[in-house]
């Protein structure tokens, strides 16, 4: 019986306290094919050497002098550098009891004494094996959560620091607070603030559906563009999000689209100026606890060339809060997407004072109410006029 | 990647409640026995068979992921059914566990022949029984979820790695090029894993001028794509604005420079090369962030001329200014363009370097095609060491 190639060089640790012992199994793996053999007389030259070099598979005899096979065994699975390290023991296959005891000191399996060449080669190379199946899947896998932990950071970079939302507090008197709850899938909702001239900004919520890389290759992709054409197009939503339908068209393939909210905060005048495209509906709440939730429509960005958005407007009086937020949350809190729920949950915040408390109530409430689905990302903005003017 | 492994999966014991084990013996006592044990480390789905052929048809309608099987049974025998079953692809890598009894070696010896995975001895020691039933499961599971990870993670990277490719001109828009602007086109281009950090591409100009620009992002793999896409966009977007009349490489690159800082993390940067064909002045007129140094010879010569480089990466900093450069480019002159890869190749104790590239260029001067001269440097670049980046390669020849 011949191995694999990929487990012929895999390092085996043959501990038998007889020549003869480890003669006839090093025979028996080295007619096999297997190249690197390492053999150790005693329990304390096994243990040096499983301590000294890395090893995938020791075979060693129960009946050993100083120490012997079973606490070879225990000494092998109490080192956390060995710990996994399979160990078949040599058993006489008479005695039930002893076979236990391997079993309990940490043998991975066991081989019979006198030896069998067949069986000890099944043995040997489901280990191996499996060990290698193991390595294998580990490298790949690491190699390419690696790229992704990369890239999911850098997916994170592109939401507006606190040190940009300070700012933007400080010269317009409006707070934008977030929730965000991102799968580790990526892709999804992506947020972002476009300063424009005086006490206006552009605030946008984005989400390009589906997950994984293609995902997040188009949400940086729209963020570029709408970087690019936020500073020239900001002030004008329609237009803005007519040309970010071009650009999402030039990008997506097929049947892939996105939805966004793109809307301007004016704090001088009081309102909110807004387009959707497939987006949810923003919501304004009052300090008088009235809710007004804003209309929303439009056709997903990358579907036609030819959609065109109409911006509609919200009042927005010293003190309000506007809510925008992913389908996902609307449709969770009722099932008709009315966002009452959401209406309802916001003005109880507000009127319980609102502020970053009540902001964090919300989100915890939104939190339990989304947790059944942990996979769906979500997101929460919170835009709060301040009170004194 | 939902779905896929965690790290917890692959190094604990797998969940056996969904193993599937079929239990072959004549004897319904140590049938119901090797259930039991089963059941008892809990594996749920056990079915039985009393002989071979029993056994054989139930491998079809149960799909079992480990057979447990006697080998003395009436009408079909364990040996037989086990022959049996490894003829089939299908059972080809099926777990068979023979129970074999102690005092008889060449039963087993006979079992291993006819295509046993292993066996456990009777009497049955549950112990020993159930070791050996999991690290064939366990490995089962292993293979499972490997194959799970990498065909999920393998067809995600593959659709990026198909929008990576349509960053760059298509063959219909170069062989368009070619003919208008008679010049020949080969390009290489070997992202060292699924996704890179470079791409290149070209953009018409007026009066018979054609651009060409290629990028190397540091890093590779998954983040440096994403910032390929990014970067790709910004030239898209100042390609649509500024048609080019009167295009500056320089000016082109400090504008890329400015919108691209902002937008790059902290530590990440680009090196690029813009450049102008200009035939009508025999001339390639380029601006370099700290791209490698193009190369251009024209017929005849015996080796390239390598023009200068220097200039700051993107990304570093937004005011950051870039000079123009020309290099001669009369007609049937030729113009090499590559990323850093191939001048990073390890050999020896150092690295190719410039002049080892320029070498190995000068030694396939006299290759007329554009793309068997590419591939031949290739060749020899691979000859050298093994290339650890994303490599891409451009070679333009002006006919003659």
């Amino acid at each position: 019986m011949r191995i694999a190639e990929t487990i012929a060089d895999c390092p085996i640790l043959i501990v038998d306290g007889t020549a003869l012992g480890r003669t006839q199994i090093g025979t028996i793996l080295a007619a096999a094919g297997f190249r690197a053999l390492s053999f150790a007389g005693t329990g304390e030259e096994a243990l040096a050497m499983v301590a000294a070099q890395p090893f995938d598979l020791a075979i060693v005899d129960i009946r050993m002098p100083d120490p012997d096979g079973l606490e070879i065994c225990r000494r092998i699975r109490g080192d956390r550098a060995t710990g996994d390290l399979p160990v078949l023991v040599q058993t006489t296959p008479q005695s039930s009891e002893e076979r236990n005891r391997a079993f309990a000191a940490g043998a991975t399996d066991l081989i019979a004494k006198p030896v069998d060449p067949a069986e000890l080669l099944a043995r040997v190379r489901i280990q191996l094996e499996s060990r290698m199946l193991i390595r294998d899947l580990s490298l790949y896998r690491d190699r390419v959560e690696g790229e992704l932990e990369i890239a999911r950071s850098m997916f994170d970079q592109l939401l507006p620091s606190d040190t940009m939302r300070q700012a933007l507090r400080q010269d317009t008197g409006v707070a934008v607070l977030a929730h965000r709850v991102a799968s580790d899938n990526f892709g999804g909702d992506l947020w972002g603030l476009i300063r424009l001239a005086g006490r206006r900004f552009g605030i946008f919520l984005l989400n390009i559906p589906g997950s994984g890389v293609t995902a997040a290759v188009n949400a940086f992709r729209l963020h570029t563009v709408i970087q690019e054409f936020g500073q020239m197009l900001g002030d004008d939503p329609e237009a803005f999000l007519s040309v970010l339908n071009d650009c999402a068209g030039e990008f997506f393939d097929g049947d892939r689209q996105a939805t966004i909210l793109y809307g301007v905060v004016d704090a001088q005048e009081g309102y909110f100026r807004y387009v959707t495209a497939g987006a949810a509906n923003p919501l304004v709440v009052t300090p008088d606890g009235r809710s007004e939730m804003g209309e929303a429509g439009g056709v997903p960005l990358g579907i036609s060339a030819n959609s065109r958005y109409e911006s509609a407007r919200l009042a927005l009086p010293p003190g309000a809060v506007l809510a925008l937020s992913s389908a996902t949350v609307l449709t969770t809190l009722d099932a008709g997407g009315t966002g009452v729920g959401l209406g309802m949950m916001v003005a109880r915040a507000v009127a319980e004072g609102g502020g970053e408390d009540g902001f964090a109530r919300v989100a915890r409430s939104l939190g339990l109410a989304l947790g059944r689905d942990p996979g769906d990302d979500h997101t929460l903005l919170w835009i709060v006029r301040e009170p004194c003017e | 990647m939902s779905g896929a492994p965690t790290k917890a999966t692959i190094d604990q014991e797998p969940d056996l409640s969904q193993a599937r084990v079929l239990v072959v013996d004549d004897n319904r006592v140590n049938r119901n026995l090797l259930a039991a044990y089963l059941d008892g480390a809990g594996i749920r789905h056990v079915e039985q068979a009393q002989d071979g052929e029993e056994g054989l048809a139930k491998l079809e309608s149960f799909r079992p992921d480990l057979v447990l099987l006697d080998l003395m049974m009436p009408r079909v025998d364990g040996f037989e059914m086990c022959r049996r079953l490894r003829a089939d692809p299908r059972w080809a890598s099926l777990p068979v566990l023979v129970q074999s009894n102690l005092n008889r070696a060449e039963d087993r010896a006979g079992a291993f022949a006819a295509g046993a995975t292993d066996y456990v001895s009777k009497p049955l020691n549950a112990v020993e029984l159930l070791a050996r039933v999991r690290i064939h499961l366990r490995k089962l599971a292993l293979l499972n979820s490997l194959e799970r990870f990498r065909r999920r993670a393998e067809s995600e990277l593959e659709l990026a790695r198909g929008m990576q490719q349509r960053l760059m001109p298509p063959p219909e828009r170069l062989a368009e090029i070619e003919r208008t602007h008679r010049i020949r086109i080969a390009a290489h281009f070997a992202p060292s894993s699924e996704l890179g950090g470079d791409f290149w591409g070209l953009q018409r100009l007026p009066d018979g001028q054609l651009s060409v620009h290629l990028v190397d992002f540091s890093g590779h793999g998954v983040g440096a794509a994403l910032n390929t896409f990014r970067l790709h966009a910004i030239c898209q977007q100042l390609a649509a604005v500024a048609p080019g009349a009167g295009f500056d490489p320089a000016v082109r690159l400090a504008q890329i420079n400015r919108r691209l800082c902002p937008l790059l993390p902290c530590g990440q940067f680009a090196t690029m090369l813009i450049g102008v064909i200009d035939p009508a002045a025999g001339l390639f007129r380029y601006a370099s962030a700290g791209s490698t140094r193009p190369m251009v010879w024209g017929p005849g010569d015996r080796q390239p001329v390598s023009g200068d480089s220097a200039g700051l990466p993107l990304g570093l900093l937004a005011e950051a200014d870039y000079e123009v450069r020309t290099l001669p480019l009369p007609p049937g002159g030729r113009l090499f363009l590559y990323s850093d890869a191939a001048v990073e190749v390890p050999v020896g104790s150092g690295v190719l370097d410039d002049d080892g590239l320029a070498r190995l260029v000068a030694d396939r001067l006299e290759i007329a095609d554009v793309r068997k001269f590419l591939d031949a440097v290739l060749a020899d670049l691979h000859g050298c060491g093994p290339i650890e980046d994303d490599l891409t390669a451009l070679v333009l020849a002006r006919e003659p």
